[in-house]
């Protein structure tokens, strides 16, 4: 008991010491900092020399100094509105990617080793037809070196995909009106671990966490029309064939299929997919979004259909068992916006979704129910610490009209935590995320670094873990696909 | 505008203007003048009503280790508000970032930024006072960009006379009048070299709040464009003690001023789209 209590109080003190001295240290820091002499004259030296170098290797390039001085005064009094041409760009990154544990007889790595060697080739090139009418083209080539065959992954079974990107013509009708038509991603929403309204592009799942950001999103054939109205602006987004969320293939570590093994009878090697088209092809997307000082706010609509594509029938046969995945249509309604007070970005969302499916315990017993959802999310940004950045975000689902024969609850609960930190004046990034996925005990978590070796060529490293513990969690047959990545990158 | 003293790198900085004020104090600069009155001469300079630029941005590390950006910059002053929107040329990793930043001249109003970045292909506001960190991992912070408030300080002249390359300026030192100032800008005090002959800070030494570093700025090559002092080259330097940590030089390519830039640039979607 004495001991006990003796500990208590122990850590008491620790703790209230701890936190006076965070609490305080900025203050410490600055009284110390006072009684430095700014005018003093090391400084001088300091600065002289500096820019000695600078005037020898930077400044006074003759081709600069000829352009700043030809503007002759009064001149060039043309109107400026968007000009200029972007051209190429693009970026060559080279990915090892290593499975640290066995994943199990589901999949084609069964134990851990290497998963994958890729190349990506992303290029782009931008330009304009008439000052306003620009246009923009990129793809990407994806070259991977080898394959996972009899669970080893073996060089020289290589594949190449060739995908469109960006496609796609920005047109200016008057000043305020923009008009972009073709291929593209359109990313709203405020959210940047959930995706609440921000359904426009459909995502790439095959390889959760692992991918590049910039291909996270699934390009998406589109219409947008900006226009203001009084001091908002509408945005209206036709898509048409905008597809699903892409999944891994089979075999592949995160084959959706492997899902449908475990709370069924179905035998593993026995199951197939087939995707069906849509019966709307079309999509449409409408936002009112309105930017006041300290804050944006967006009324949003969508008839669209689910990015995710669930089970529509099942077909079996004496040797096999084909499961038909399609899509379904939903409206949505609801608003988003942000609001920034000091060190904080404070996010919300609120989406009211009619019609979605809902799986029963059993996923095979179709139909599924439709039901009403609303969806709230609310996050914040905190940047207070020198270089640090902090993210929280969390949604909570509500399923109205619940019946206990729907899988999952009544309401839901998901979060996502991200921290950031820039160091080395932005040379050096490190990024940390942890997803609990809603209404599960499934949690997605990663460390990343990032360093700037010299412009425009980087080095990463990139730890991935899935955590699942119940075997009703849809990340529990992936619970074992924990990778470690190593990656370079040079853009141009 | 006036109410605002901006150390702004692109907006104040680099286009020094001094059409104003010369006449009346060129002929005895010292004349009784507080240190107030200079900062508020400083800030009330006439620099342009709009601006467009293009700039390089070097980053050098204390191996002397280079990168440089290339920035286009689009500013514009309206009645209540100054406007800026800027765009990442190159290298290919930054390529298509844009900042844009509304700078509000009521004090009550918090400035508003945005920032989109490519790889996202997604326009992010950004907090407000998210601002005393780097800009796009330079020496100079959002602040510095952006500017701050001529009243969130208490000035005091610390020297009357002291010579900078041959020109004589006033030495006034700043201290923020409250806690709340020195968490938006990161910086506890500064003193500012002011050219007497044309009401321009040519030099700074900063105490930066955290990590016992203090930063040395300095403005180059001014010379008169389009009838508007403008500094080709502008450097921050940062150190802790008193040994070179990192440093960024700003070097002016091209500028135009009193371009008529249609109002349309500044928004999101021209973020989006680009140049």
């Amino acid at each position: 008991m004495v001991s006990r209590l003796v500990n208590n109080i122990y850590n008491k003190i620790f703790c209230t010491l701890f936190l006076a001295f965070i609490w305080f240290l900025p203050e410490v820091t600055s009284s110390e900092e006072k009684g430095i002499d700014l005018m003093s004259d090391d400084y001088d030296l300091l600065e002289d020399s500096s820019l000695e170098d600078l005037e020898s290797e930077l400044i006074f390039n003759r081709e600069w100094e000829a352009e700043v001085s030809d503007k002759k005064e009064g001149s060039e009094e043309k109107k400026i509105g968007r000009f200029g041409i972007e051209g190429f760009s693009g970026s060559i990154n080279q990915s090892f990617v290593f499975g640290i544990e066995d994943p199990g007889v589901s999949f084609n790595r069964q134990k851990s080793g290497l998963e994958r060697i890729r190349t990506a080739f992303n290029f782009n090139h931008k330009g304009e037809i008439s000052p306003s009418i620009k246009y923009k083209v990129g793809g990407l080539l994806r070259y991977d070196w080898g394959k996972l065959d009899n669970n080893q992954y073996r060089i020289g079974r290589n594949s190449i995909r060739l995908k469109l990107k960006d496609a796609y013509l920005d047109m200016y009708p008057s000043e305020s009106i923009w008009l972009r038509i073709g291929n593209q991603i359109i990313a709203r929403g405020q959210f940047d671990g959930l995706s609440i309204t921000d359904t426009i592009n459909p995502r790439d799942l095959s390889i959760p966490a692992q991918g590049e950001l910039s291909d996270f999103r699934q390009h998406v054939p589109a219409a947008l029309i900006s226009i203001p109205i009084q001091n908002a602006k509408l945005e209206l987004i036709l898509t048409y064939d905008a597809g699903a969320d892409n999944v891994g293939q089979p075999g592949s570590g995160f084959d959706p299929l492997v899902l449908f093994q475990n709370p069924t009878s179905l035998a593993p090697s026995s199951l197939f997919a087939k995707y069906l088209k849509p019966s709307n092809p079309t999509e449409l997307f409408a936002r009112l979004n309105y930017a006041f000082n300290g804050g944006d706010l967006a009324v949003v609509f969508s008839d669209e259909n689910l990015n995710q594509r669930n089970l529509k029938s099942v077909t079996t046969s004496s040797s096999s068992t084909e499961l038909h995945f399609g899509f379904d249509r939903v409206q949505k309604y609801g608003f988003s916006g942000n609001l920034a007070r000091g060190n904080y970005l404070f996010k919300y969302e609120a989406v009211q979704i009619a019609g979605l499916p809902i799986p029963g315990k059993d996923p095979t017993v179709l139909p599924w129910q439709k039901k009403n959802q609303s969806v709230i999310g609310f996050g914040f940004d905190y940047s207070g610490i020198d270089n640090l950045t902090l993210g929280f975000e969390s949604d909570v689902k509500l399923v109205q009209d619940y019946s206990e024969v729907l899988s999952g609850s009544e309401t839901s609960v998901g979060q996502s935590f991200q921290a950031r930190w820039t160091g080395l004046n932005d040379l050096l990034n490190i990024n940390g995320t942890f997803s609990k996925l809603n209404g599960e005990e499934s949690v997605i978590s990663s460390l990343a670094a990032n360093y700037n070796v010299q412009d425009g060529l980087s080095v990463g490293a990139r730890f991935v873990r899935y955590y699942a513990s119940s075997v009703s969690d849809s990340l529990y047959p992936y619970r074992n696909q924990d990778v470690i990545m190593f990656s370079t990158e040079y853009s141009f | 505008m006036k109410g605002k003293y901006q150390m702004s790198l692109f907006i104040k900085i680099f286009f020094f203007g001094s059409i104003i004020p010369l006449v009346l104090f060129v002929v005895n600069p010292a004349f009784s003048l507080s240190a107030f009155e200079i900062m508020s001469k400083v800030d009330a300079r006439y620099t342009g009503e709009s601006a467009v630029s293009t700039t390089r941005m070097i980053l050098i590390d204390k191996k002397d280790r280079k990168r440089t950006r290339e920035i286009e910059m689009f500013s514009k002053d309206y009645a209540d508000v100054d406007k800026s929107i800027s765009f990442f040329k190159s290298p290919g990793d930054v390529k298509g970032t844009a900042y844009m930043s509304f700078n509000w001249e009521t004090p009550s109003k918090e400035d508003d930024s945005w920032l989109y970045l490519p790889a996202l292909q997604k326009v992010n506001r950004i907090a407000s006072s998210d601002r005393s960190g780097s800009f796009m991992g330079s020496d100079f912070t959002y602040t510095d960009i952006d500017g701050f408030e001529l009243n969130d300080y208490n000035y005091e002249l610390k020297k009357e006379s002291d010579l900078v390359e041959g020109k004589d300026c006033w030495v006034i030192e700043l201290t923020p009048k409250n806690k709340k100032v020195i968490d938006k800008t990161g910086y506890l005090k500064s003193l500012q070299w002011i050219r007497k002959d044309i009401f321009i800070p040519v030099k700074g030494r900063i105490l930066v709040k955290k990590g016992k570093k203090i930063k040395l700025f300095s403005a180059k090559d001014i010379t008169k464009i389009n009838g508007i002092w403008t500094a080709k080259t502008l450097q921050m330097i940062t150190t802790k003690n008193k040994k070179l940590v990192h440093k960024s030089v700003f070097q002016l390519k091209s500028i135009k001023y009193n371009i008529d830039i249609g109002d349309g640039i500044f928004s999101t979607e021209v973020m989006q789209s680009g140049l």
